[in-house]
């Protein structure tokens, strides 16, 4: 049923994909000056590589001002695409508002008043970057016009008119903010990628439930029932599909979940735990830790639960697998020396390594899409804390208190679980552990967040 | 392949709630919950997902795992009065920080319990394994499993059929106290009838390249 009515909607997505294309293609042309051009701005190159930031000191960063959008007769034009595109630039970790917003606020009435925008005003209130943006008609359609400019260089960096849809405005913002912050940054921004997590259902904390957020926090939705047990969720296939561990079937098993179409499938289903799944893109598997032969240990299965592969060997509980971006390894927590700590295994040689020495607990490790960095959490005086260190186990240092960390599909943002405020909640941060947000506002608490894998792209 | 998958769409969709409801009655039912000593004390709440669980369970809800565990019992047995129908509670199993090894203390009173369920062969055993919440997530879920998989060990080496228990691993728990590593012992009445279906995992449409979806 599901498959069909993929495969008829399939032309409809398409040519409408295709449309798309065009219109951004046209529409884009005589505004934008160079398709990937970066500015030069003597700012940006610091936050292109995370090597730089990793231990360093301080990171600078970019002052940005997003003016009051101008509406030129669009009705029902509201705050929303404003806020989002706002929010979503400071939550990036590249970007700060004006130190002082009654300066830039009272900049943005001289502009006003000259009617041209005053960039030697803007440099001197520390405004790097504008972001001016109008609403208009233009031949029967409502289009949002932004126009982004360097007020050091006065250069205008680029410009585009996006369709405006009031009740598509986040989603819309999302995108905006994409693309400014990859033109001023050359980075990819995941504005518009999704988080997986665990809310905690009633006060007794009894009932856990699979939701999802857009990547800012907003769009809160819950994918399993009220009143299951579910727990540990993660990416799969194309990221269009969601694995987690539920308890519906009175035995913590496997599911697969197709996102958008509420299809569920049992993906494995051996007695005892079926637990922490996570997906390889790079070669089709889940590493889960099952206990069906009588202890934790890690298996690898297919989406469908075939071709089911054990990987250890030995009596103590192996668990939490993260696969390595191109899937040759998986790092691991394993007790075999008396107490939780971090381990590698090669899946062609099965040779395993001992990764973490520092520390009595070590735990969720996940690996950083661009393979340079390892997140995991670790127990420090009771506490947990996020650590990074590389693929070899060297250079590992704590970040910021939380647990459970998992990594942006740009390897430059990480969210994590953290009782900072009191129930625990999820957290977004540059990996340096700087511009730590927060995200979810559940009353039961909010755990175990998956960050979702970089959008598909409209060819 | 179409006939596949809604057979696949039944056996996950409703019995599948029935039996959430069913797991949310038994973590919330205080009648079930054994009234140890330390154990913290916990106020039965009925869920309404609770109160709406359907009294009739689909075949397809029971079904028999590769050991032979049973994953799931008929709801009646373990609704309100499971504990008059055992006719006794079973006291919690307690563990020492990070461990998973039973001490003698767990083993006096789980060579009791074994000394009873054996002269009461109509009573089935639910295992669920806490840990504290200074465990991390993830690893905890496998310790919590790993107490109630000893607990397990320990009452089939004592000559307890495995069938008749089933373990869960919860995970954390919110209390911070020493009771928070335990192990919960829960007693209800066999299933009458159990259905059998297979354990083999059912097939997940083909992969398919997805279409983005563009919401803009």
């Amino acid at each position: 049923m599901t498959r069909i009515l993929h495969a008829s909607l399939r032309p409809f997505a398409a040519i409408a994909i295709y449309c798309l294309t065009l219109s951004l293609a046209a529409a884009q042309s005589p505004a934008a000056p160079a398709q990937a051009q970066t500015p030069a701005s003597p700012l940006a190159p610091g936050v292109t590589n995370i090597g730089s930031i990793y231990g360093s000191g301080a990171r600078q960063l970019i002052t940005i001002y997003v003016k009051p959008f101008v509406n030129k007769g669009v009705a029902g034009a509201d705050p929303t695409l404003e806020k989002t595109i706002n929010n979503d630039l400071m939550l990036s970790g590249f970007f700060q508002g004006p130190r002082v917003q009654a300066f830039a606020d009272e900049t943005n009435r001289l502009d006003q008043a000259k009617g041209t925008i005053q960039f030697a005003e803007w440099v001197r209130v520390g405004v790097f970057y504008l972001v001016n943006a109008e609403y208009a008609m233009e031949s029967g359609q409502a289009k949002v016009n932004v126009r982004v400019y360097d007020t050091v260089s006065q250069q205008y960096v680029y410009g585009y008119g996006y369709p405006y849809d009031p009740s598509r405005a986040r989603g819309l913002g999302h995108w905006i903010a994409n693309d400014i912050i990859k033109r001023i940054t050359g980075q990819e921004g995941v504005a518009d990628t999704q988080i997986l997590f665990i809310i905690q259902g009633d006060a007794m904390g009894r009932t856990k439930q699979v939701a999802m957020m857009d990547a800012d926090g907003s769009n809160v939705r819950t994918l399993t029932n009220r009143g299951e047990l579910a727990a540990t969720p993660c990416w799969g296939a194309h990221g269009t599909e969601v694995y987690f561990t539920t308890y519906r079937d009175f035995n913590p098993d496997l599911m697969g979940m197709i996102l958008n179409s509420r299809y569920q499938w049992w993906v494995s289903r051996a007695a005892g735990l079926n637990l922490s799944p996570a997906w390889c893109e790079a070669n089709q598997r889940i590493a889960l830790t099952m206990t069906y032969e009588g202890n934790s240990e890690l298996y690898t299965v297919s989406r469908e639960g075939k071709g089911r592969t054990r990987l250890t060997y030995n009596r103590a509980i192996d668990s939490s697998p993260a696969w390595s971006p191109d899937g040759t390894k998986i790092v691991f927590t394993s007790d075999r020396t008396g107490n939780p700590q971090i381990y590698v295994i090669d899946l062609n040689t099965r040779e395993e390594r001992r990764l973490t020495y520092e520390g009595n607990y070590n735990d969720a490790a996940s690996w950083s899409p661009d393979g340079k960095y390892i997140a995991y959490h670790s127990r420090r005086d009771g506490e947990f804390q996020v650590c990074l260190m590389s693929p070899d186990g060297s250079g590992s240092r704590v970040v910021t208190e939380g647990e459970d960390p998992s990594w942006a599909p740009n390897s430059l943002l990480l969210v994590f679980s953290s009782k900072r405020n009191g129930a625990s909640q999820i957290y977004s941060m540059f990996a340096d552990g700087t511009n730590v947000r927060q995200l979810s506002h559940v009353s039961g608490g909010a755990q175990s967040p998956s960050w979702s894998p970089a959008r598909a792209k409209s060819e | 392949m179409g006939n596949r998958t809604t057979s696949i769409t039944r056996s996950v969709g409703k019995p599948g709630l029935a039996c959430a409801c069913m797991l949310v009655f038994l973590f919330s039912s205080g009648c079930l919950r054994p009234s140890g000593k330390s154990a913290p004390r916990i106020t039965p709440i009925a869920t309404p997902a609770a109160m709406a669980a359907p009294a009739a369970m689909d075949a397809a809800t029971t079904s028999t795992t590769a050991n032979g565990a049973m994953r799931a019992a008929n709801p009646e047995s373990l609704g309100e009065g499971a504990r008059l129908l055992v006719g006794r509670e079973f006291d919690p199993v307690y563990f020492d920080g990070d461990g998973t090894e039973l001490d003698s203390e767990a083993r006096r009173i789980l060579g009791e319990y074994v000394d009873w369920l054996k002269g009461h062969g109509q009573v089935w055993l639910a295992l669920v394994g806490y840990c504290g919440p200074d465990q991390g997530s993830k690893f905890g879920y496998n310790l919590a499993m790993a107490r109630a998989l000893a607990v397990e060990d320990y009452l089939v080496a004592n000559g307890l059929d495995r069938k008749r228990i089933y373990s869960i691993g919860y995970g954390r728990t919110g209390s911070d106290d020493a009771t928070a590593n335990r192990v919960e012992v829960m007693g209800f009445m066999a299933p009458s009838q159990p259905a059998m279906i297979s354990a083999e995992p059912d097939n997940p449409p083909e992969p398919e390249r997805p279409v983005p979806e563009d919401y803009r």
